[in-house]
Formats: C-alpha cells, structure tokens, sequence
C-alpha cells in the first residue's frame, strides 16, 4: 500500500514538473516570437524612416531645415520650425489641461 | 516521501523587486541640463474642469519669492544650468496672482539666473482673466502664452466649467481676442474626448479662426484622481481623427499646425539626441531623464520626472517629492532613497520600452506618469498616451511623405524626362541650392 502511494505521488510530481515544463517552454517560445515580431516591426519602420531622411539628405541643401522639408512637400505652412527650441520628442512639455 | 507541488513553490517566491539604481550625475553624457523648470506659482484655479489631475486647486496659497528665488539657486548649485532654460508657470492658474507678482518673480529669476543662460518664460493659461495688464505684461517680457481652450464651446463647456457649473467658452474668447488685440502670438492645448473626434473639421477649423498657430492635442488621459480616460475603447476614432487633422494642416493655405503631427515629422526628419547613462545609449526623453524637468510646488517641495506626478499620492512611491528646495539641494535629494526607487523603476520601464517598443529609436521610453496611472507601474511600456501622442500620429505623418515622395518620383519619370531615373533632387523645385525660394 505504502509502495503504491508512493509510486502514484511520485507520478503526480513527474507529472507537475512535466506540465509546468511544458507551460514554461509555450511561454518561452511566446516570449520569442514577441520579440521577433517586435525586431520585424522595429527594422521595417527604421527602414522607412532611414529611406525618408535620405530623401531629406539627397533633396535639400545641407543645413536645410526640415521646416523647408515640409514646405517642399508643400505641406502648408509648417515652416516655422526654428522657432522651435530643441526639447527633444516630449518637450513642448505643457500638458495642462 | 514528502511530495511539494510546484504551484506552492512558485507562491513561495517573493515578488519582483526594483533593483534600486543609485544616482550619480557622473553617470550621465551629455551632463544632465534643466530645460523646463515647471513653477507652481499657485494650485488655485478659478474654473473647475472635470478632467483636471491637480487636488487641491481650491487653495489660495502662493509661492513666496525666496522660495524661487531657492529653486533656481539651487540649479546653479548643482550645474543644471545650460545655455537656455524655459520657465514655465502652471499648475493652477497663474493669471489669479497679481502682474505685480510676475514682474517680481521674472525681476527674482532674472536676478539669479540672466547672466548664465538665456532664460525664457512660458504661461499656460486658462485665458479667462486675460486683460489689457497682462497683455502688457507678456509683451515686455516676451512670454510664450499656451491657452488652454478644447475647441468650439459645445466641446469646451462640457468639461470647463466654473465652480457653479457655467461654461467659460465666452471667457476664453474673450482672452484670445486681447491677445489678438495686443497682436500677442500664441499656441493653444485643448483636451481631446471622444465627442472632439466626432467634430474634427470644426475642432480644426476653430483654431484656425482664432489665429491659432499651434495646437497641442492633450488626449483626455487617466492621471490622478482622474482615473480613467474617456478614449478607452475610441482608438478607431482616434487614428481617424488623427487623420483627419493630418489633411487639413497641411492644405494650402491652412495655417494652424497640429502639435503631435509637428513632433511626428520633426522625429522623422532627424534623430533624437543621444543620452548616456552608464552603459546606455538611448535616444533622449526629458520625462525619463532625471532633472531635465524640475517640477517645483508652491510650497518649495521639489519632483522631476513627469510633472503631473508631484504631490500625487502613490502607495509604492510616496508623493514623488524627492525635496524641498528650502532645506535640499536637487542632487543630493536624488541619492535619497525614495529618488532611487522613481528612478530604479523608470529605468527598468525604458528598458522594457526598449527591448519591446519598435518606436523606442523615436520616443526614448514613453511617459512614466502614464505607464503608472494606465498601467499601474512606472516600469511598465506601451500605454494609450504613446498610442494616441506618438504611434498614431508617427504613423499618418510617415505614411503621407511616402505617399507624396511617390508622387514626386512619378512626376520626375513622367514621359518626356530625362532617361536618368526618378531621383529626388529632381523634385527640389521650390528651391535654390542656398536654400532659397527658387
């Protein structure tokens, strides 16, 4: 009896290890093809950036300011682009609401 | 035989912990700079906006002049004083103080702080007090004016309104107009709510009519006790209305600029600059940078970071006051514990933005007041703000000037064009090579 409880908890924990085995290797291969998809989407949108600012490089006098950029796609008026101090991304920080 | 299930063992470990960063500005290349020190020269706001993050806009209380006299001492003590630094007055209204106080506070900063950069002062206001004074004001110290106003007044009113509940549209109006009247420039905020998205042409038509240079879009966001955005679930309505702005900004003759749909092309145009931080190279964040925004309240108490996060109450943080510039100086408040757990857990977040954001080379690691409202975490990465601020926008922008540069290829390898290939120096018409109009 003693030996039969013993082999039956002993398959239960092989069968538990193999389980959270098995759910540790989905969420490790999870887990990669997340990353990959990321890498993918990371690689194309750098390309097409990469392409555009070439564009920017080969088609405006150096020292251009991107301002004539836009104006060279004839984007409206979005040409007062030295006005702009360099805050980087997020710095017209005035998020009042 | 003792048998352990795995679950328990996996219950028994101990929750994740932050790795705690300490702080060294020795760490950081190029040196760590304040652009914005943020100034709440009062919490009082004499409206009551229903989406508003700030707790305690009903005090009256000011902040003294030795105080920002302190605040500004104190970034020249610790060399966080590049060549230019922008004032920014918020946080409350500013316009309820008396001008007197202003050309005492700008006399104070001036004092401390003229003779080592080139300080500028920016207000952003409700506009409803706004008068011939202020006006005056703003122009002798040439201060960039920020109205906040959500666009046409069934879209303004239902959100801004005074304690008794009454809409302040016609007030606002009524302050732009002074502006106008003083020939003063001036960019507006307004904040977006799904109704905004249903009115896109005469959201942007509005601000075309009111001279509006600049419009920034604050999507109605969860910060504070403002615990749940409006836009959950709208994100359709969202790319849509982004698109819609991206059409009319840049018609001839529009000539109010979209902010978000600026930044998307400024971002595209040129790189970020590049912040080091010990081994780390990434693309420079001012939200994510330690001191680059100094977030200084009425009563001296000192944050960084995001600036919504002073004085917000938070169970794993405190109140993100790392100071008080009375007793503190801003570096050495940073090498305090609760400094490096805000910063320990915005690192972690900026590597996890990096390791899985594919706009990371564009933004530098999101809003961590965002990630911690939205998400629950400072650590975390994506969340509706990089959604509707960044990604969106990005995309419209970077989809349109490819779109455009196809047009100019086709139009360069029209029939009749030289055999040489649709290059796009052949679309560099409207200009001269010294960059001149041609």
């Amino acid at each position: 009896m003693t030996s039969t409880t013993t082999r039956g908890s002993a398959l239960r924990l092989l069968l538990r290890k193999l389980t959270v085995a098995i759910a540790a290797a989905g969420l490790l291969g999870a887990a990669a093809q997340a990353q990959a998809h990321v890498e993918r989407d990371r690689s194309t949108l750098q390309a097409r950036v990469e392409t555009m600012r070439d564009a920017i490089a080969q088609a405006l006098p150096e020292g251009m300011s991107d301002g004539r950029f836009a104006q060279w796609f004839n984007w409206g008026n979005w040409n007062n682009w030295n006005n702009w101090p360099n805050w980087g991304n997020w710095g017209n920080w005035l998020n009042h609401r | 035989m003792v048998v352990t299930a795995p679950v328990r063992w996996l219950a028994r470990r101990p929750p994740p912990v932050t790795p705690v960063q300490a702080f060294d500005p020795a760490d950081f290349a190029p040196a760590l700079k304040t652009r914005l020190l943020i100034l709440q020269p009062t919490p009082f706001c004499n409206i009551d906006c229903d989406y508003c993050y700030l707790p305690d806009r009903q005090s009256t209380a000011r902040m003294p002049l030795a105080t920002m006299r302190r605040a500004a001492e104190r970034l020249l003590a610790d060399d966080l004083v590049g060549a230019q630094l922008t004032v920014v007055w918020h946080a409350g209204e500013p316009l309820t103080l008396p001008v007197s106080y202003f050309e005492s506070a700008i006399t104070t900063l001036h004092e401390v702080l003229g003779a080592r950069c080139e300080l500028s002062h920016s207000i952003q206001t409700n506009a409803t007090l706004i008068d011939d004074e202020w006006c005056a004001l703003i122009k002798r110290h040439h201060i960039r004016i920020g109205v906040s106003v959500d666009g046409p007044a069934d879209l303004h009113d239902a959100h801004r309104r005074t304690r008794s509940g009454r809409g302040t549209h016609a007030r606002v109006l009524r302050g732009m107009a002074c502006l106008r009247e003083h020939g003063i420039e001036f960019h507006a905020i307004a904040v977006v709510t799904p109704a905004t998205f249903a009115q896109a042409d005469a959201f942007f038509d509005f601000f075309e009519a009111q001279g509006v240079l600049e419009v920034g879009c604050n999507f109605d966001e969860a910060e504070g006790p403002h615990t749940c955005s409006s836009l959950t679930g709208h994100e359709a309505g969202h790319a849509a209305f982004i698109a819609q702005l991206l059409a009319r900004s840049r018609a001839p003759g529009a000539r109010t600029r979209v902010r978000e749909l600026a930044m998307a092309l400024h971002l595209i145009a040129a790189p970020l600059p590049v912040q080091r931080w010990q081994s780390q190279r990434w693309p420079e964040n001012v939200q994510t940078l330690p001191f680059a925004l100094v977030n200084v309240a009425h009563n001296g108490d000192f944050s960084s970071f995001s600036p919504e996060l002073l004085g917000q109450p938070s169970d794993a943080y405190g109140d993100f006051v790392f100071g008080n510039v009375e007793r503190d100086g801003y570096f050495a408040a940073a090498r305090e514990e609760r400094f490096a757990r805000v910063w320990s857990a915005i690192v972690r977040g900026t590597r996890a933005c990096e390791a899985s954001c594919a706009y990371f080379g564009y933004c530098g690691g999101g809003a961590p007041a965002n990630k911690l409202y939205e998400n629950g975490d400072l650590g975390s990465t994506e969340t509706l703000y990089c959604r509707t601020v960044l990604k969106r926008p990005f995309d419209a922008v970077l989809a349109q000037l490819e779109r455009d540069m196809s047009a100019l290829a086709l139009r360069a390898a029209a029939p009749g064009r030289p055999k040489q290939g649709p290059t796009l120096l052949e679309g560099r018409l409207p200009y001269s090579a010294s960059g001149e109009p041609s």
